[in-house]
């Protein structure tokens, strides 16, 4: 112990240690982050929640030009994180005098590692579900896929999908359980019916479709991909092209087999069947402006079904998974309930930073109470 | 002697890097999708042989421009589908609510033909659209897309038109240039738009569902999916729809289950309660199942609910009769009658 000491007495002399742990550190670091709060505010204003996220928080340096003009969200945070860490292991004084602050510091280290893991490891997605409607999957808001199926009776299917940045590369995608061999043609991440686009085939009900590529949204949200795509099975080929915001599948039958391809978001493999059963929309009295709506789903994992009911401020919380009420839209198959899923491995360390911190405070307060009001109490803990 | 130096270990390193970002890996990911997906309601397709200028729904009624023709169309949430010439694809549909808003559908509109505008932008643009009446008092809105894009690049002439309860878009895609050219005609539809209130004088169309209006009862216009809605006038405690959805109309045990709830009760075996249920022989076609939930309701000016269910080849009707137990129990002979004289003409 005695060693170990003495290597973090040697190490807390270097130059590096001496800057990291600096509270002149801390403070410029917190004042850049209040800057890039307020820019980024005003900035979500005119480009959008997405693009203000990308620019100020989740990049190493804003650019303006190309040209690196401040420290982005990332870089900012792990130099805190750094600056904490070294403040925690080299100018905290390990007493039971500082339990308090001790306990702080850890908590605030906590809160940094649930942002890292949250930001690299969280999975964003939304479930929208008609009434009598029930899935086991999410779609993300902005990555697709390509999923090919064996079109067949029931409500199962077996899947196989290859992530739209695949389609990019003109390589075959070989589905042997099918017997099947896709290639990308064309492709493109955003496209728009046009009467003379640059992609031309006949779609499965032999209306000839025509795509025009056109340049990516701001908010990739907004895209909607299309592409040609060639299908080889055996000495059969067929072409046939896919648009994002076809909601139904293209089939071709090759040999018996009538096998569909569809262009969607990617897919995300729920724990289990939710189903809507219920959906409710209050209006405010004389308009159409909803004043509340809520949603009664039954979750079924294994033989055991659950009924919840979710809406403002009242999620559903199973496993990692929380299902907020995010929307609705009315469909021509009716309302539709519209879900904001968030995959979290990391959704406790904020609750778990929190207890620290506030363990942490109400530790830091007590002692120095007891310190003004008895100042044995004082010799003793600094002893 | 050599030895392996920090260089030498940077160099590899440099290599399978390059090694393992030029080789091009297919990643495929398989999944069991479970989904049991809601039929879409049927709409009523155009009557063919009309005159030709002038279209229906079971609902709405337009004259289109001379020059303009209707298509087939396999969508079945369009009540039409109409194109002004060669390049461009027309439709009318009309959905339920206000579908979330000018604002937000002006914006999707924007963001599908490439018009980026900030929100204060598209406030604006919104305000500039011009406003009419159409001939049936309907208030529309007519978004002109046509003059925000370039000349050869996709665009839209969309209407929002005001209905009771619901909204009705007509859309006309094509190219910017081809579409300033006929916004007057689109004008022209959008004007034309009127009510179509079904009378029991029509001659019903090949096709179509038919029943007896019992005596005494009131017919009001059919709305969206549904066909009419009937009261008995002097007895205005409750009302009765008929309504058509697709396929089986998400399953009649799930409906069971979801009429029982929405009565506050639970059905601990509802395939059993199916079972007991009464089936009346209509005038044509299989029998219709009567759902009476007049049992699950304890108290006599509670609401509760009968509910004919026919089942068809490609649709099923459902004959929904709610009001109080009171009134449900005063004209339960006359719903009877009423599901009994449902027939296919």
């Amino acid at each position: 112990m005695a060693k170990k000491q003495s290597i973090i007495a040697r190490l807390r002399k270097r130059w590096l240690v001496q800057r990291l742990m600096d509270l002149r550190l801390t403070v410029s670091g917190l004042l850049l982050l209040m800057v890039l709060t307020a820019w980024g505010t005003l900035f979500q204003k005119t480009h959008g929640l997405w693009a203000a996220q990308e620019r100020f928080f989740y990049s190493w340096f804003v650019t303006v030009d190309a040209f690196p003009v401040a420290p982005g969200g990332r870089l900012l945070l792990w130099i805190m994180f750094a600056n904490l860490l070294a403040a925690t292991i080299f100018r905290l004084r390990y007493k039971l005098l500082n339990i308090g602050q001790i306990l702080i510091h850890w908590g605030l280290l906590v809160m940094l590692v649930g942002s890292f893991v949250t930001y690299h490891y969280a999975v964003e997605s939304t479930v929208p579900l008609h009434e009598g409607e029930a899935t086991n999957l999410s779609q993300d808001y902005r990555a697709w896929e390509l999923s090919v199926w064996e079109a067949q009776a029931g409500n199962s299917q077996q899947v196989y999908a290859f992530d739209a940045t695949m389609l990019e590369r003109d390589i075959p995608l070989e589905i042997p359980e099918l017997g099947v061999v896709v290639t990308a043609k064309a492709y493109h991440e955003n496209t728009r019916p046009a009467p003379a686009g640059t992609i031309h085939a006949q779609n499965s009900v032999g209306e000839q479709q025509t795509l025009m590529a056109v340049e990516g949204a701001k908010d990739p949200q907004r895209n909607l991909p299309g592409g040609l795509f060639r299908v080889v099975a055996g000495d059969q080929q067929a072409d046939v092209i896919l648009f994002g915001a076809d909601t139904a599948p293209i089939e071709v039958t090759f040999g018996g087999k009538k096998i569909s391809f569809q262009l969607r978001h990617r897919r995300y493999v729920l724990p289990f069947v939710i189903s809507l059963t219920d959906f409710v929309k209050k209006e405010h009295p004389g308009t159409s402006m909803p004043s509340s709506y809520e949603s009664t789903v039954e979750l079924r994992y294994g033989e055991i079904d659950r009924p919840v009911r979710i809406f403002m401020n009242n999620p559903l919380r199973h496993r990692n998974f929380t299902f907020y009420q995010a929307s609705f839209a009315n469909t021509e198959m009716g309302e539709q309930s519209v879900f904001a899923v968030v995959e979290n491995v990391g959704r406790l360390l904020p609750y778990i930073s929190s207890g620290i911190v506030f363990a942490g405070l109400l530790v830091h307060f007590l002692v120095m109470f007891a310190m003004r009001r008895d100042p044995k109490v004082k010799r003793k803990m600094e002893a | 002697m050599h030895y392996f130096s920090i260089w030498h270990f940077i160099g590899l390193t440099f290599l399978l890097l390059v090694a393992v970002g030029c080789s091009e890996q297919v990643e495929r990911r398989t999944y069991q999708e479970i989904h049991v997906a809601v039929s879409a309601p049927s709409v009523t397709d155009p009557p063919v042989g009309q005159a030709p200028v002038v279209a229906k729904s079971a609902e709405l009624v337009w004259a289109l421009p001379p020059g303009w023709q209707e298509k087939a169309s396999a969508q079945s949430m369009r009540l039409v589908t109409f194109s002004s010439g060669a390049d461009t694809d027309g439709s009318i549909v009309v959905l339920p609510g206000d579908v979330g808003g000018e604002f937000a559908n002006v914006q999707r509109w924007a963001g599908q033909v490439s018009v980026e505008m900030s929100d204060d932008e598209l406030v604006t643009f919104i305000a500039e659209q011009e406003r009419l009446t159409s001939a049936g008092g309907f208030p529309v809105l007519l978004i002109d897309f046509s003059r925000a894009v370039e000349d050869d690049s996709p665009s839209m002439l969309v209407a929002i038109v005001e209905l009771p309860q619901k909204r009705a878009f007509v859309k006309l895609m094509g190219a910017a240039t081809v579409l300033r050219a006929e916004s007057a005609n689109f004008r022209a539809l959008c004007a034309s738009l009127a009510s179509h209130m079904p009378s029991a004088e029509e001659p019903a169309e090949k096709g179509t569902i038919a029943w007896d209006v019992p005596e005494g009862w009131s017919i009001e216009a059919a709305q969206g999916m549904r066909l009419a809605t009937l009261r008995p006038a002097a007895d205005p405690d409750g009302l009765c729809t008929i309504i058509a959805l697709g396929g089986a109309g998400g399953g009649l045990e799930q409906n069971v289950v979801r009429w029982a709830r929405q009565l506050k009760a639970e059905l601990e075996k509802p395939a059993e309660f199916i079972a007991r249920q009464p089936k009346l022989d209509a005038r044509s076609g299989p029998p219709v199942l009567l759902v009476d939930l007049l049992e699950l309701q304890p108290k006599q000016d509670g609401p509760s609910m009968l509910i004919g269910v026919w089942t068809l080849e490609e649709q099923t009707i459902f004959v929904k009769f709610s009001g109080s137990v009171s009134f449900l129990t005063r004209n339960r002979q006359a719903f009877r009658a009423l599901c009994r004289s449902l027939r296919v003409e």
